[in-house]
């Protein structure tokens, strides 16, 4: 048996034990389930823990695979879903109380894809109410803790799945990402966050906050857990309009450690902003590494960066108030403050903005297109700072001090609208112990680069063995 | 010009556009202002509180300003429906 401790064990690294039978799948889950109870008075990840139907399900596994009936890697397997997945006779409260009743009949597709493969439903993730917001507040089920300094925010908006991920309560989890709502707690929780490209992962039966900007993505501690999350849920749904009927590939075939002759773009203007010294000295480390490892580093320009923010934001804020209207106008006042705020100024674009913001992003994508016909990636910080502090509302950057909101989100934005594969890998901690995360985007449908560079950079490093002091 | 008491802080701080302005050439009226909020369907009765996202809505229309900045002469169509056969 190997040392690492059953509960920080990989994915990858428990479905081989659990094929060759070294472990049962009981035994992994109740792992999980020890290390959920004795850290969640910290850390609140979850809104909902399964502990009964999660051991009915493992004891389900193990005799499926006693008998001969491995379904493969992620047969008996735990995973965390954040709670705006639907699941099948489990509550999903979108993390607000309004919902707090509300039980889905099915499984959205996601849910359905991982009970196929074997995987078993741990429990359901805590998250910014309405998946409106990146720090990973709430205010019905409580703030979420980031486990390297459980004074400090999880990112959000899918924060539990953040720290359920690096403190090991579970090796799986997912998140949804509209402006970065996987890459930030990924990066601020030093995990792995892996936004695919728009339409590989199906919507279907997700609980929308902008139609054309969500993304389903997989939260882990490792590149191989999440390249075989992808092999598990990608793929066209006829569900899901927006998916795309595009062949998915073996995601496997990104592990290899071999990166010559890729083309990465170091994004200038991503350095030109307001950016803590220490994460930008981290990430251009990071970059220098994968020059190591033999890609070639060029510096490319993106000009319409600056616009990121107003096209993005009109379209997501339009978007959310449709969607969350209703809600918005029957139950304003029990909605976390912030989150009604937001809805409220939605209703204040006009149509023609919305328009006009859509046009916008035809002109932002084809910048970032040409980029991609010339080189295969473009790197740069996930975020300009480590985890601010829960409830901080301006965040000190170089001397000056600015809002949280859009500053969380100044770098994730960008791949939200062109809908590309964007993953980000952990490479390093700042002065203050928290983790930072690099940011790799690819060509849409082209997760395979984004993964295989990920995994070069995290086998040149020992970034992902390190725990958090829980 | 919003006056900057009309502004709470936790807006100011938590408004998702970016930089403050220190100007406001994109005021709403307040008449506008609250002909839109009434046909949304909020409570308009509530002064202090659609005083305040008057505040909040005049900072977003800022950044919304920016959007006219983009040259978007060879953007497509940005709506499109393709009906399905019958």
């Amino acid at each position: 048996m190997p040392e690492t401790e059953l509960h920080y064990m990989s994915a990858w690294e428990l479905s081989g034990l659990i094929r060759d039978r070294q472990i049962s799948p009981v035994e992994v889950v109740d792992a999980c389930l020890e290390r959920i109870e004795a850290t969640e008075p910290t850390l609140n990840s979850f809104i909902t823990v399964l502990p009964e139907q999660a051991r009915a399900g493992a004891q389900r596994a193990e005799q499926e695979i006693s008998r001969g009936n491995y379904r493969g890697p992620l047969h008996g397997i735990p995973v965390g879903l954040k709670d705006l997945f639907e699941t099948a006779g489990v509550r999903t409260t979108s993390g607000t109380r309004i919902y707090d009743n509300y039980v889905p009949a099915g499984d959205c597709t996601v849910a359905a894809k991982f009970s196929q493969a074997g995987a078993i439903l741990i429990g359901k993730l805590n998250m910014h109410p309405l998946a409106f917001g990146p720090t990973g507040e709430n205010g019905d089920y409580g703030h979420m803790h980031n486990p390297w300094n459980p004074e400090r925010i999880t990112g959000g908006s899918s924060g539990g799945s953040g720290s359920a991920a690096a403190a090991g309560q579970c090796p799986i989890t997912m998140g949804s990402d509209t402006g970065g709502s996987v890459r930030i707690p990924a990066a601020l929780c030093g995990i792995v966050g892996l936004k695919p490209t728009y339409g590989r992962v199906s919507r279907a039966g997700l609980t929308p906050l902008s139609w054309c900007l969500d993304h389903p993505g997989p939260m882990v501690r490792t590149v191989e857990d999440a390249a075989l999350a992808m092999n598990a849920i990608a793929g066209r749904d006829p569900r899901d309009s927006a998916t795309a009927d595009v062949a998915v590939p073996d995601y496997i075939e990104a592990l290899t450690e071999d990166i010559r002759g890729l083309r990465i773009g170091v994004v200038r203007e991503y350095f030109d902003t307001e950016i803590d010294a220490g994460v930008a000295d981290l990430t251009q480390r990071a970059i220098s590494v994968l020059g190591e490892l033999g890609a070639e580093i060029v510096e490319v320009s993106l000009p319409l960066y600056q616009y990121a923010q107003p096209i993005s934001n009109a379209i997501l804020s339009a978007e959310a108030t449709a969607a969350h209207r209703d809600v918005l106008l029957s139950d304003g006042d029990k909605l976390y403050p912030q989150v009604r705020d937001r809805l409220e100024e939605g209703l204040f674009i006009t149509a023609a903005e919305y328009l006009r913001a859509q046009q916008g992003r035809q002109v932002f994508c084809a910048q970032v297109g040409e980029l991609l016909k010339d080189v295969d990636l473009l790197a740069g910080p996930v975020e300009p700072v480590t985890a601010p502090v829960i409830l901080e509302r301006r965040i000190e950057v170089g001397g000056e001090s600015l809002p949280a909101v859009p500053l969380l989100t100044k770098y994730t934005r960008v791949y939200n609208i062109t809908g590309s594969p964007a993953i980000s890998v952990p490479c390093g901690f700042a002065d203050d112990g928290l983790p930072v995360g690099l940011h790799l985007a690819g060509r849409n449908f082209d997760e395979l680069t984004v993964l295989r560079a990920a995994y070069a950079y995290q086998q040149a490093n020992d970034w992902q063995t390190r725990r958090p002091p829980l | 010009m919003i006056p900057d008491t009309m502004i709470p802080d936790t807006i100011r701080s938590g408004a998702p556009w970016g930089a403050m302005p220190a100007d406001n050439d994109s005021e709403i009226t307040e008449r506008a202002f609250l002909r839109v909020a009434a046909a949304s369907g909020l409570d308009t009765s509530d002064e202090e509180r659609m005083a305040d996202l008057r505040g909040r809505v005049a900072l977003m229309r800022q950044g919304l300003a920016r959007l006219y900045e983009i040259d978007v002469s060879g953007a497509e169509s940005p709506s499109v429906f393709v009906p399905e056969r019958g």
